[in-house]
């Protein structure tokens, strides 16, 4: 322009001009305007220029719509979408097939990872039993050793035949395929429908205590599992297997002393001499029939003994005698072998024992055959005493029977049955069964002792000896110490034959 | 850019378009119609005045109404329904200009072209100037000279100025338009009269010819 301001200064001042006579400033900066308008001669006449050449646009030409042109766009629409239509239904079966595929693909992928999320969020406690079946099955048998090396050490310690014939009460080979079934995925599950109730109880029992262990030992166990099945078929899995079966038939105490052992070898020393120290009690235990055998016999001498020695016999002693009392004469008898009398009684008492208890027997000093033999009487007397007891047995009652009368041997066994199972064992010990009438009828020739050479047939009916432990499921390991109710976790201290 | 339901509502209440569009979304052939009929007028002189033939205006008017017919179903009120239909307008007239320009058909003198120089101001300039004389211009003529003015400005100066002067938009609706910021909107206008000014005004003043310079008698 013809003044000195700058370029700069002129555009902005036309920009503020001509945004003043578009309406666009604010009022303040209206206000500037019209002051510089009032002042400024210059300012005044630009923005008239600028003004009126607005104003000449008005004389541009308006071109004017044909009335056709309404017309034609409508035809020109109507065109389009009638080709949009057709286009439209032509693509209609594929698109609807498209959406369909859509549809169910989306529904699919949703349901998929829905599923996916729920088994993260919930993992399936199924599929979590089957797949840590083997650890969770044998949970007591992989938590007593670190090494599969240790079945090897404990196969060369116990030598063969390794274990007492009744700690399998089913074959080694039915043991050995349920290893198998277990330890084989695809089998597994047909494993588990086949469980009984009680058994899949048991079962739950052993997934909790999994469970409840840490997740390393967890790791190991099922590191461990993996290493013992990769041995093979050989040797070390039937030592496996039996071991097994013998560990199920030992107090949780004593599975807890052997987990404590500190290397393979002690462990297998200390299940060796458990081994031989139960096949020994076992030997000696005698069912409740060789028990009335065994005072039968105690009876026939005691009645020659008055025969024969009445004069000498103290007059108490000749009541006692006299009372036909079988738990009296039997307390006799126990008091006159303390004292060593009646030598002569232990030849007849021999014609009533069982091979196995005379093979131990005959290993004994006297003095240890003596307090078996003592054991045996006080045992009998116990039985004696609670003859004919009758009607309902209360929990306390059996109780005292459990604590106070039967000895550890028939306490552990007892323990190692199933809990209504062992009740009502103990019931029927409780009762005596039909003592008194054996007392006085004498020995049963049936039950007397066979021909040497010809094996003892042992009566399984209730009460009678059987194998430590034979393969049950229990309602979880803790059970095992817990006589009648959860709460009496404590036993009492077993008393020795002759502190009775 | 999604439109808020406060913005959507807004506009359905203030705008009678923007609820006749709304009725074209939903297939009503009568509502595109009244639309056509409403603005066929202001859009064919936009056409016009924007790529300077009368010729071609009308076939790019109707391809605004057929790519608004087209965008029905997609269309949500979130603004005036005349700035949505005049950005489909900026648009389809840009293409044409540059079809135009691609094929050396711009004619920016119209039938006085053979008369003018390579730059379209300084022919502009020229005509106003020196072929029409003082006081004889008739006011058909002096829309002819207002119409070389306005082509001899740049394409977007033109879609501003002609929004602004015709379509009475506010910077702001221009900028929506066009693409811009309000701010460069009012720096393209003011160029934009700056330079209609600089061809317009000594002869709608004095009548004389800028080019010369000299002063009327």
């Amino acid at each position: 322009m013809e003044n000195s301001s700058s370029p700069r200064d002129n555009s902005q001042r036309l920009e503020q001009i001509v945004a003043y006579l578009d309406g666009e400033l604010s009022p303040e900066e209206s206000a500037r305007v019209e002051c510089q308008l009032a002042s400024d001669e210059k300012y005044r006449q630009d923005l008239q220029s600028i003004d009126r050449t607005w104003a000449a646009l008005d004389q541009l030409p308006a071109p004017v719509v044909g009335v056709g042109f309404s017309k034609t766009t409508m035809e020109l629409v109507v065109g389009d979408a009638v080709g949009e239509v057709h286009a439209r239904t032509q693509a209609l079966p594929m698109k609807r097939r498209r959406r369909t595929l859509a549809t169910v693909l989306m529904f699919g992928t949703c349901a998929l990872l829905g599923m996916l999320m729920f088994r993260m969020i919930n993992r399936d406690p199924n599929q979590r039993l089957i797949a840590d079946l083997p650890a969770i099955h044998y949970v007591d048998l992989y938590t007593q050793f670190e090494d599969p090396d240790f079945l090897r050490v404990l196969e060369k310690t116990m030598g063969k035949p390794p274990w007492d014939s009744d700690t399998l009460a089913t074959p080694l080979q039915q043991h050995l395929e349920q290893y198998k079934l277990v330890s084989t995925a695809e089998t597994r599950g047909d494993w588990l429908e086949g469980l009984a109730p009680e058994e899949k109880s048991a079962l739950r029992a052993k997934y909790n205590h999994f469970y409840g262990l840490s997740t390393a030992e967890r790791k190991r166990l099922r590191g461990l599992h993996r290493e013992v099945a990769e041995m093979g078929d050989g040797a070390p899995l039937a030592t496996l297997v039996q071991y097994h079966q013998w560990l199920k038939g030992l107090p949780a105490s004593e599975q807890y002393e052997l987990r404590q052992q500190p290397t393979a070898q002690d462990r297998a020393r200390e299940v060796k001499l458990l081994v031989e120290a139960k096949g020994r009690a076992a030997a000696l235990e005698l069912s409740d029939d060789q028990l009335h055998d065994l005072v039968a016999a105690v009876s026939k001498h005691v009645k020659q003994e008055l025969r024969k020695r009445g004069r000498e016999l103290s007059d108490r002693e000749r009541r006692v005698l006299n009372n036909q009392d079988p738990a009296q004469v039997l307390g006799w008898v126990f008091r006159s072998m303390k004292q060593h009398k009646m030598q002569d009684l232990r030849q007849d008492m021999l014609q009533v024992l069982p091979n196995e208890a005379l093979a131990e027997l005959k290993k004994m000093s006297r003095q240890e055959f003596q307090r078996q033999v003592q054991n045996w009487l006080m045992q009998a007397r116990v039985l004696v005493a609670t003859r004919g007891r009758q009607g309902e047995v209360t929990e306390e009652q059996l109780e005292e029977t459990f604590a106070e009368e039967l000895q550890g041997a028939t306490q552990e066994r007892l323990l190692a049955l199933p809990r209504e199972e062992m009740r009502e064992q103990l019931k029927g010990i409780y009762r005596g069964s039909d003592w008194q009438d054996r007392w006085r009828q004498g020995p049963d020739p049936s039950h007397l002792r066979p021909a040497p050479g010809r094996p003892v047939e042992r009566d399984r009916r209730r009460g009678d000896r059987r194998p430590p432990a034979p393969p049950r499921f229990r309602e979880g390991r803790d059970e095992r110490n817990r006589p009648l109710h959860e709460e009496d976790q404590s036993r009492p201290h077993r008393p020795l034959p002759e502190d009775r | 850019m999604s439109i808020s339901d406060s913005t959507a509502q807004r506009y359905t209440a203030h705008d009678p378009d923007v609820r006749l569009m709304l009725q074209v979304r939903d297939d009503d052939a009568q509502a595109f119609e009244e639309l056509v009929g409403r603005y066929q007028q202001r859009l064919v002189s936009l056409m016009t005045r924007l790529v300077g033939r009368r010729d071609m205006a009308d076939d790019l008017a109707q391809d605004v109404f057929l790519r608004v017919y087209r965008a029905r179903h997609r269309y949500v009120p979130g603004s005036k329904f005349s700035t949505w239909m005049y950005t489909i307008a900026h648009n389809v007239a840009a293409n044409a200009l540059r079809g135009l320009a691609r094929r050396r058909e711009v004619n920016l003198v119209g039938r006085t072209s053979g008369e003018q120089g390579a730059d379209p101001m300084d022919g502009a300039a020229l005509a106003a100037s020196g072929l029409m004389p003082t006081r004889q211009l008739e006011k058909a003529e002096l829309g002819e000279v207002v119409k070389m003015a306005v082509m001899a400005l740049s394409e977007r100066q033109r879609m501003a100025v002609l929004l602004n002067k015709f379509e009475h938009m506010s910077y702001e609706e221009i900028a929506q338009v066009m693409e811009l910021t309000p701010s460069a909107v009012k720096s393209l206008l003011s160029r934009a009269r700056a330079n209609l000014r600089e061809v317009l005004d000594p002869y709608l003043q004095q009548g004389t010819r800028v080019a010369e310079g000299t002063d009327p008698a």
